[in-house]
């Protein structure tokens, strides 16, 4: 019987432990920093969908911009390191960021954006971004 | 009246050196380029899975960079071809290969002629794009 009773606590504690395990998702203000000076340019909500199996990482899923219904693609949360890429105006341009993001809460990181099509490429911008949880108004 | 002349002149050399040495980091700055090995951890396991030459050429101007240009790596792709920038200690390069529908992009902290990061390649001509693989990278300055 005590057996019994050590085995339901137990499985009662790794259930706990399972609930509790924090994936990559919801919205995240993102502000972006542009050029070598690092100039404040914008910020936009950028909302991630869990979906997992992007390139076999469990923790990963598309995400996409609520100020531009064209802006999205994929996302990975790999060992605290979030990263994420896609296209914006209607596919002609292509955006990749990534941010160390270890509490969840916020990070910092980097991003470029050019034109698609073959090399030589046309960098649009380049520069560094903050990432908070949560968008204003929701 | 000599000590004066000795002293102004001595004052005038010792502020040419200051002025010189404090324009020598830019009028000599040593800017990224040269050939790097990049080694690639994908997947979640980060499993090794590919060691490329990438010969980076300095250029300047990407995006208002200064220490940037473009880079090509003819192993993984013979069209293959991007950007790069310096920022901060971090190098940030991408490029499209495959006709320009695929993206290989890469981000590293450098620590002297080393760094870590990351990476991602993908697939842009489907929405959202087909993710053809992610994962860490080391570079080194050299290549074997």
């Amino acid at each position: 019987m005590k057996t019994l009773l050590k085995i339901s606590a137990l499985a009662l504690v790794c259930l706990g432990s399972a609930a509790d395990a924090k994936v990559f998702e919801g919205g995240w203000s993102t502000f972006y920093f542009t050029g070598p000076s690092h100039t404040r340019t914008f910020g936009e909500c950028l909302v991630f969908f869990n979906t997992g199996a992007v390139a076999g990482f469990a923790d990963s899923g598309t995400w996409r911009s609520n100020a531009d219904p064209s802006e999205g693609g994929n996302f990975i949360y790999d060992n605290g390191v979030l990263r994420f890429y896609g296209t914006s105006n209607n596919g002609f341009d292509a955006v990749t960021h990534y941010a160390t993001i270890t509490d969840f809460k916020s990070g910092a990181g980097g991003f470029s954006m050019w034109f698609t099509g073959t090399a030589p490429l046309t960098p649009i911008q380049d520069g560094t971004l903050v990432m908070d949880k949560g968008c204003a108004g929701g | 009246m000599e000590n004066c002349v000795k002293r102004s002149l001595t004052i005038a050399a010792a502020l040419i050196a200051l002025g010189g040495s404090a324009l020598s980091p830019a009028s000599g700055a040593a800017f990224f380029k040269g050939k790097y090995t990049v080694t690639y951890f994908s997947g979640p396991n980060h499993t090794e899975s590919d060691q490329v030459c990438v010969a980076f050429t300095h250029a300047g101007g990407v995006a208002g960079f200064p220490d940037s240009g473009t880079w090509t790596a003819r192993k993984l792709a013979k069209d293959l071809g991007g950007n790069f920038t310096v920022d901060g200690g971090v190098l940030r390069f991408y490029a499209a290969y495959d006709n320009g529908l695929s993206v290989l992009n890469h981000f590293a902290v450098m620590t002297g002629t080393t760094g870590a990061g990351g990476f991602d390649q993908w697939d842009r001509s489907v929405s959202p794009p087909a993710p053809i693989a992610d994962g860490t990278i080391q570079i080194a300055k050299g290549c074997a």
